[in-house]
């Protein structure tokens, strides 16, 4: 046979072939040296595939990953039953405009009907997601005017920027980085401030501790403040929860401490004293995991005071700032975080607390306090983990 | 024994397609309603049961990256807000590797210097610091010649000579059609072979490729 006959079975192993294909290729290979070479060749991309290591199962690193995504995507709900009572008078005001409208149309002369009399506005496509002035800085480059913006890739602004997304005009600060989800109509502000008239569809704008909704407004919106200059905006937690509904000329702010209770009563009962600190580490994930954040802390406190090994409590107190984290205290999860890369300097996790807290100081827009924390990170760690994005996040203005 | 020259000769003849074999952690009917209606203990349970499987075939696709963690987070969370659509037509693990292939796909189409990927570090950091010398060159070098072929053809050449899948399998987990698999695998085995062969690591490996 020839090689091209025999080429799909050289990657295989010999037990996946049936007799016949093995007979086959073994005539084949005897008198072809060069797809004996092929086919060490491709079984050493295989060896060497399957033999890059991964973290093996309930590692910290799965259970990082699973937190964040959790709370980085809280799952949506249905957009029918989270349209805000506000909107309906409006829906009704813009469908009568369009019923007038297309009346006067009906009875106007020979004039022809202009595309403006199409009521109600398409909406807008992806096409329409451009950056109008300025220049963003993207993983992939950087965005000039009149260029497209690309959903859900990070936006940094260098410069005072204004972009364009849907029906949102959005003047970003300089410094600011943010992602557009033209998917859910929502724009992800990770740091800084950014500027906002909205018109037309409902929108959210997402920070780290609230989110917003407004369909025809005018807002500024920081991580730690908002200010709404037209129309109405409601604001809520990142479960949804309603917070506040501002009008036109107020400001709102985050209470320092916003600990989501969960809305299910929790049965505080005693933990079992006979786990194992690697039991009640998973029973606080768990928890963790399903919302019950008070309880989850209650369970890493016990732990801390029943173990006295060092790994554990450095996880332990990792787990805590994680929770402070995601709890919307940003203040006590950096203190948390720097307290576990000074304690446990000596331990891993204590590499991973310093760039977290140094990333918090950084979203938080304290830019001083990411700065030292970044700095003291390429010190103790020029080889690290998170070298390249600490060194990302050093270079980027202040 | 002239194979055992090949120091993974034993983990490629008893550990290969080894996931196939591994049975799928089956998630219960009831349990993907909950992760549908947004669950979050139900969500968690699902990932922790796919993470390793998940963080397998990213590290496999990507190579050994410090990224991984990211990227697992990135396929959670795509998973997060695409649950309500699934229809349960295929299995969770099919669906979270389907979503994981996409989420590496978009990332190896950044350009590579902004991928904060340095395999020239990376054994140092985790992954491979505790494979031998051999091994980490190994790896580093055939993820650099990895790096040339086009992504899509990479990523389906991968999981066909990696991972074991059939064109079948890699037509359905990519979204393309059979030829399209096909050729794209042949592409890039094509491309693969031809930088191997001119590399003297890779040249040498057919002295001890003559055992059929």
């Amino acid at each position: 046979m020839s090689c091209r006959g025999v080429r799909a079975w050289l990657h295989r192993d010999a037990v996946s072939l049936d007799e016949a294909q093995r007979l086959v290729l073994d005539d084949h290979l005897v008198g072809c040296a060069a797809c004996r070479g092929d086919r060490a060749r491709l079984r050493l991309v295989r060896e060497v595939g399957t033999t890059l290591p991964v973290p093996p199962a309930g590692a910290r690193e799965y259970t990082r990953a699973i937190a964040r995504a959790l709370l980085e995507g809280a799952p949506r709900v249905e957009p029918a039953r989270r349209r805000p009572a506000w909107l309906v008078p409006l829906a009704l005001g813009a469908a009568c405009a369009a019923a007038i409208a297309l009346v006067l149309f009906a009875r106007g002369d020979d004039a022809p009907p202009t595309p403006t009399a199409v009521a109600p506005a398409p909406r807008p496509s992806p096409a329409t997601d451009v950056v109008e002035d300025g220049e963003l800085v993207t993983d992939a480059g950087t965005l000039h005017t009149g260029d497209a913006i690309s959903p859900d890739v990070v936006l940094r602004a260098a410069t005072p920027t204004r972009i364009r997304v849907a029906s949102l005009q959005v003047a970003i600060a300089p410094d600011a980085e943010l992602r557009w989800s033209a998917k859910d109509r929502t724009l992800l502000l990770d740091h800084g401030r950014v500027e906002i008239e909205a018109s037309g569809e409902l929108a959210r704008v997402v920070t780290e501790r609230f989110e917003i909704e407004l369909a025809n407004a005018a807002v500024t919106v920081g991580p730690e403040a908002v200010r709404v200059r037209r129309g109405t905006v409601r604001v809520s937690d990142r479960s949804r929860k309603l917070l506040a509904q501002l009008e036109a000329g107020s400001d709102w702010q985050p209470a320092e401490e916003t600990i989501e209770m969960p809305s299910d009563p929790i049965v505080r009962t005693p933990h079992p004293t006979s786990k194992s600190p690697a039991e009640l580490l998973a029973d606080a994930r768990a928890q963790f995991g399903a919302g019950h954040f008070a309880e989850a802390e209650r369970i890493a406190e016990t732990l801390l005071a029943r173990s006295h090994a060092r790994a554990e409590q450095a996880e332990a107190r990792m787990f805590l700032a994680d929770l402070a984290q995601a709890t919307g205290n940003l203040a006590l999860a950096v203190t948390r975080y720097e307290a576990v890369a000074t304690t446990f300097a000596e331990l891993p996790a204590a590499e991973s607390a310093l760039y977290a807290a140094a990333r918090l100081e950084h979203r938080r827009g304290r830019d001083d306090a990411a700065r030292t924390l970044f700095d003291r990170y390429l010190e103790r760690y020029p080889n690290g983990r998170y070298v390249d994005d600490v060194r990302r996040h050093r270079r980027s203005p202040p | 024994m002239a194979s055992l020259r090949n120091p993974f000769e034993l983990i490629l003849l008893t550990s290969t397609p080894e996931e196939r074999r591994t049975p799928a952690p089956r998630a219960e009917p009831e349990q993907i309603e909950a992760c549908r209606r947004g669950d979050r203990s139900a969500l968690e349970a699902v990932f922790r049961a796919h993470a390793e499987g998940l963080a397998r075939l990213l590290t496999r696709i990507v190579g050994p990256s410090v990224e991984v963690e990211d990227l697992l987070q990135e396929t959670f969370a795509a998973a997060i807000t695409a649950f309500p659509k699934f229809r349960g037509e295929a299995s969770v693990k099919t669906w979270l590797h389907r979503i994981a292939i996409h989420v590496a796909h978009q990332y190896l189409r950044r350009p590579r210097h902004r991928r904060e990927v340095e395999l020239a570090d990376a054994d140092e950091r985790e992954g491979l610091a505790g494979a031998s010398p051999e091994h980490r060159e190994l790896a580093r070098r055939l993820y650099e010649h990895v790096e040339a072929i086009d992504v899509t053809k990479r990523i389906a050449l991968l999981l066909y000579v990696v991972e074991g899948h059939s064109v079948d399998e890699i037509a359905a987990l990519m979204g393309a059609g059979k030829a399209a698999t096909r050729s794209r695998i042949m592409w890039a085995r094509r491309k693969l072979m031809r930088r191997m062969r001119k590399d003297p690591l890779f040249a040498d490996r057919a002295l001890f490729g003559g055992e059929p």
